[in-house]
């Protein structure tokens, strides 16, 4: 096995070419005169040197010698060097542009990181108000007083429909899915299963469904916790003067059969159809409205009927509360009808002469009038009262317009997508542009540091 | 240099005299290319004298033209490359292929007498090395330049250079060995 020193390996090379120090020298010459393959190394070298020197040098002809010079002289290598002015103006501008692009993506991350904020500011307010921003990640380049200001702004937006319902003024903090307690004629809820319409001067409108039993609510605000928001109650008192109105929109299979049904629902109610009208869409959908007026003790039996019906989408009860107009009405009829009274006593004493007679009789003539008016008005609201009315509008099922509205959908859909997805890498390219730069370098580096890790090694081992 | 960038005509004249042949030899060592090697050469002039004021003598003016000459090689292959990119050639089946260089004849072992066989068997090992080892060793063996210029010229550590050569010679060493026994 040859075996030559590597280290010494090098130095022979260097010392062959006279560029080793005056104690390399004499350590290669030393070590040269006791190591027989290192020798033979060194040998080896020496004849590489002459046999390189059997390379034969080109020589220039007398022509040749003048068509470069005359080249050169003659400027044929201007644009050379003009390119290399190109490569310098390439070199700056392209500098100049990723220097430029750097600020857009700086700019833009900025826009960025406050946009999210803002989107994350605007859930927490949705969730519950200001009080959980406190909460929020520090990280973010905004002072807390900022995100403060920010929380403010946002929570007196409208919450979204199927949030957390927010709480008002007073009421409990919540977290979680929330359920539905009465509590001190304030109403406390959570999502679950219930729905109303609610409004609160902080905090916009709300609305859940129907309230659920006492008991289970109880149960439900032991589970956790629990928001107290203003519902609007639909008012049951058996003395309240109230204007009961129901609209319903439903769809079915067939709207002739339907139509049947509801007359009959309404005769069985003592009730009766105060109108009907049927229509054909330009699509070829039929659709009717048929609005039933039943007595209001059958309000509610004629309802739930009428819900069955058909698959119910849109249902809505509202009650008109007209106590106070109703009684300030039959108030002003019992004193009128005092101040009438008395006139017509005048009227029929026989003291009075004829002239006086005629004065009290155009008195009366105004008040008479007005008591009707009165009775008229009471009648009405009367009427309306005891008799309910309920609005239902009734679509029929079709499965060509159905596949069509899905179609329909999807297109939208896919639109949808498509754009979100075209906005998003649009939102993305000065980060992958950053990426690619922050690539480029780290191979870079990556490579330098190998090389270096591979130098070191190549010169300990030598 | 100094009497030439002092306005001497004749001091020019005796620089191109001085380093004609070594640039020439120099580019088409590491060039393989007889046109591009004479190209070089007039490239380098065309520098020296449109940048003569640029001119300052801290260093050997042979340091100084050879870098000039390394500039300039080294811009010939990038440009070579970036030719070869955009204009590959296709063959008949549609094929790309790469016509690296209009092969010089003159060099060709065929051709080649038979005392010069060596020489050719020479040119192939040094244009069989990666760019900055031919340089390095080229420079020394041809040019007699230390290592310390070499440096210079390379823009590189003097270590650097030392393993440079090192690694060229063992190159070489293995390259050659046959016709290395044939001297003996």
């Amino acid at each position: 096995m040859i075996f030559i020193h590597p280290k010494i390996k090098k130095l022979i090379s260097a010392y062959l070419d006279n560029e080793v120090s005056e104690k390399e020298k004499n350590l290669v010459e030393e070590h040269l005169k006791k190591c027989t393959f290192c020798r033979k190394y060194y040998e080896g070298l020496q004849k590489l040197s002459s046999t390189l020197g059997k390379y034969k040098e080109e020589e220039l002809s007398p022509d040749l010698e003048q068509r470069i010079k005359s080249n050169f002289l003659g400027g044929k290598y201007k644009g050379v060097a003009k390119m290399k002015n190109k490569k310098l103006i390439f070199g700056i501008s392209s500098g100049a542009l990723a220097i430029l692009l750097m600020f857009v993506f700086v700019g833009h991350m900025q826009n960025y990181l406050w946009r999210s904020t803002q989107g994350r500011l605007q859930n927490s307010a949705d969730k519950g108000g200001i009080y959980e921003i406190e909460q929020y990640s520090p990280g973010l380049p905004f002072s807390y007083e900022k995100r403060k200001k920010f929380a403010n702004y946002n929570v007196v937006r409208q919450p979204k429909a199927n949030a957390y319902v927010p709480s008002v003024s007073n009421s409990v903090q919540h977290s979680g899915s929330s359920k539905l307690i009465k509590e001190n004629e304030r109403w406390v809820t959570t999502t679950e299963g219930s729905s109303a319409n609610w409004s609160s001067p902080e905090l916009g409108r709300g609305r859940y469904i129907k309230p659920l039993s006492t008991e289970a609510i109880e149960s439900a605000a032991q589970e956790g916790p629990i928001v107290i928001v203003e519902p609007y109650l639909p008012a049951t008192g058996k003395e309240d003067k109230l204007i009961r109105n129901a609209q319903a929109t439903l769809e079915v299979e067939n709207i002739q059969k339907v139509y049947d049904e509801i007359v009959k629902i309404g005769k069985g109610k003592n009730g009766y159809l105060a109108a009907a009208n049927f229509n054909e869409s330009t699509s070829g959908r039929i659709s009717a409205q048929i609005i039933l007026r039943v007595p209001k003790e059958k309000f509610e039996e004629t309802i739930d009927e009428v819900r069955k019906l058909g698959q119910v989408k849109r249902f809505d009860i509202n009650s008109i509360d007209v106590s106070q107009d109703y009684n300030a009405l039959v108030s002003e009829l019992n004193t009128i009808k005092t101040v009438y009274d008395k006139i017509a006593d005048k009227l029929k004493e026989k003291k009075t002469d004829i002239q006086q007679a005629i004065r009290l009789e155009s008195e009366l003539t105004p008040i008479a009038k007005r008591i009707e008016a009165i009775r008229n008005k009471i009648s009405e609201y009367d009427n309306l009262i005891s008799v309910s009315t309920i609005t239902i509008n009734l679509y029929e099922i079709s499965w060509k317009l159905m596949i069509q509205e899905s179609v329909k959908e999807t297109k939208q859909r896919f639109v949808a997508f498509v754009s979100g997805l075209l906005r998003n890498s649009i939102n993305l390219l000065p980060v992958l542009v950053i990426i690619c730069v922050v690539g480029v370098i780290a191979i870079v580096l990556t490579k330098k540091l190998i090389r270096a890790i591979k130098n070191l090694f190549s010169k300990k081992s030598s | 240099m100094m009497e030439y960038r002092a306005g001497s005509v004749d001091a020019l004249e005796e620089i191109f005299q001085r380093y004609k042949k070594p640039i020439l030899n120099y580019a088409f060592k590491l060039l393989a290319s007889f046109a591009d090697a004479e190209d070089v050469v007039g490239e380098v002039f065309y520098i020296l004298t449109s940048r003569k004021d640029s001119y300052e003598p801290v260093a050997k003016f042979s340091t100084w033209i050879y870098t000039i000459a390394h500039n300039v090689a080294i811009d010939r292959i990038r440009r070579r490359k970036r030719v070869f990119f955009f204009w590959q050639k296709k063959d008949k089946d549609g094929n790309s292929y790469e016509e690296l260089d209009i092969p010089d004849t003159r060099f060709m072992p065929d051709n080649y007498a038979e005392e010069n066989d060596i020489s050719a068997h020479v040119k192939k090992a040094i244009d069989k090395l990666p760019f900055q080892l031919k340089e390095a060793i080229v420079l020394r063996q041809y040019h007699n330049l230390s290592y310390e210029e070499i440096a210079n010229v390379l823009n590189c550590s003097l270590s650097k250079v030392k393993i440079l050569i090192f690694r060229a010679k063992e190159c070489l060493r293995k390259e050659l060995l046959p016709y290395m026994e044939e001297i003996r």
